[in-house]
């Protein structure tokens, strides 16, 4: 055990050499009177003694060594290595251009196989992106002007039927409410024939003309009923609508667009 | 401009020998051996080849496996001159490609050098060591127990300790060859230091 309050650093550090100048001669002061850190100091001298003489056993170790084949054999191993390289780097750049190519040409095959495999589009006609078989558009509007045709005659055929059972002989005149109903009616009638109109003016369609111009007729003298005599005006559309059989001519001219489609309405 | 071959081998003869003698020409030297002048790198070489076989030695304590760390050092030096800066001593940056591959080498081969180290630094130690080194003060045998004991330093303490108490260089060269400061060097050769007394003193109690 150490008693001597010198530290075991300052020792060390000192046979190691590291210890300031004043530092040392303080320690050489001290040793001269400290037989135990003496003999502490001896065996760190020792000690590295020992280290540096395997240094110095390390670097005699060096001297037999043969350095000239050996800088020979590093320059050979460098040559090799420089010539390797420069064998190698033509390869480099091919292996560079490798996945390059590769991905242009996968590219390629790639625009190829979609190109060649995707669904045929649609031949155009007339720009409008669909062509449809010659005809087809013209039986679809002829379809569409039969349907709203055929719904204007089944509202009017409803609405004349009404008509006609208003003011019968047995009956008192009818009151306000009722010819107010049928005005507003003829009047929805006038406007829904407005709407074909557009149809009724296609040549398939010009004898359906004729009767519809005749059931407006009907509706727009409804719509403008007098206040008085309501009665005598509406006698005299009943009989006219009787007269023209215009109910039979409805019926007959549903049946002609109901069964036949495809052809235009025959003369009523 | 690159040598011709005949030139370059003229690095391992005399040439290389008067070239070195220009310390001043070191830089040029360096300078040349970035252009790939295989001349002025063996002149390079010639200058720190034992210095690095004497570091590898002390490190690893085998004279193959040195030699094989002195080859690789100078193929990575040469690797590597484009990376290399002015501002840092050539030697400490030497010694630190030469430290990095001594680790590697000490971690590649751990068991097998720990073995040897133990069998080479036991090798003519006798029973009765205690005596003998205290009497006679057996420098071979306290040589063994000193070198045993670095075996067992870290890596960083046994640098420290062999650039230091074998190759005689100043902790502040020591701290640029680390890449630390000089005072984690002093706490890194002091803790050295005390590993090895610690050591050898346990080691001749034992034997004792």
């Amino acid at each position: 055990m150490r008693t001597c309050k010198i530290g075991k650093k300052k020792l060390a550090l000192a046979a190691a050499g590291e210890l300031s100048l004043p530092e040392s001669e303080a320690l050489q002061d001290h040793l001269r009177s400290c037989p135990e850190c003496r003999g502490e100091m001896a065996q760190w001298q020792r000690l590295l003694r020992a280290a540096a003489r395997r240094g110095d056993k390390n670097r005699q170790a060096a001297e037999s060594i043969d350095w000239d084949g050996f800088q020979q054999s590093i320059i050979e191993r460098i040559r090799r290595r420089e010539a390797a390289e420069n064998d190698i780097q033509p390869f480099r750049r091919r292996l560079l251009w490798r996945p390059v190519a590769a991905t242009l040409a996968a590219a390629a095959v790639f625009v190829v196989i979609f190109f060649h495999f995707r669904p045929a589009p649609l031949p155009r006609a007339g720009g409008s992106g669909f062509d449809l078989p010659p005809g087809t558009i013209e039986t679809m509007e002829n379809s569409m002007a039969r349907q709203e045709i055929l719904g204007y005659l089944s509202q009017s055929q409803m609405v004349l039927t009404d008509l006609l059972e208003t003011c019968d002989e047995g009956a008192p005149d009818a009151g306000a409410w009722e010819t107010r109903l049928h005005a507003r009616k003829a009047r929805d009638m006038l406007l829904k024939k407005k709407y074909c109109n557009d149809y009724l003016e296609q040549l398939p369609f010009s004898k359906a003309k004729s009767l519809c111009d005749q059931i407006d007729f009907l509706f727009s003298e409804v719509a403008q009923l007098p206040p008085t005599e309501r009665c005598a005006v509406i006698n005299h559309l009943q009989e006219m609508t009787r007269r023209e059989n215009l109910l039979l001519k409805i019926r007959l001219l549903e049946k002609d667009l109901s069964y036949s489609p495809a052809t235009p309405a025959m003369e009523v | 401009m690159r040598r011709s071959g005949r030139e370059a081998e003229g690095a391992t003869t005399g040439e290389a020998v008067i070239v070195a003698a220009t310390p001043e020409s070191e830089l040029e030297l360096l300078e040349r051996a970035k252009r790939r002048d295989h001349f002025a790198f063996g002149v390079l070489m010639g200058r720190y080849q034992k210095k690095v076989f004497a570091f590898a030695y002390g490190f690893c304590q085998n004279r193959e496996d040195a030699m094989e760390i002195v080859q690789e050092t100078f193929l990575r030096m040469y690797e590597k001159l484009d990376l290399y800066r002015r501002e840092y001593s050539l030697q400490s940056w030497i010694y630190r490609l030469a430290h990095n591959l001594c680790i590697d080498h000490y971690r590649r081969h751990k068991r097998r050098l720990r073995m040897v180290s133990n069998v080479d630094c036991w090798d003519g130690i006798d029973a009765s060591l205690p005596e003998s080194a205290e009497a006679e003060e057996d420098q071979s045998q306290m040589q063994a127990l000193v070198q045993l004991q670095l075996g067992r330093l870290s890596d960083k303490q046994k640098t420290v300790f062999v650039l230091k108490h074998q190759q005689g260089m100043k902790l502040e060269e020591i701290a640029g060859v680390l890449g630390v400061s000089l005072g984690t060097v002093k706490t890194l050769h002091h803790r050295a230091l005390q590993n090895i007394k610690k050591g050898v003193r346990r080691d001749i109690d034992r034997g004792g």
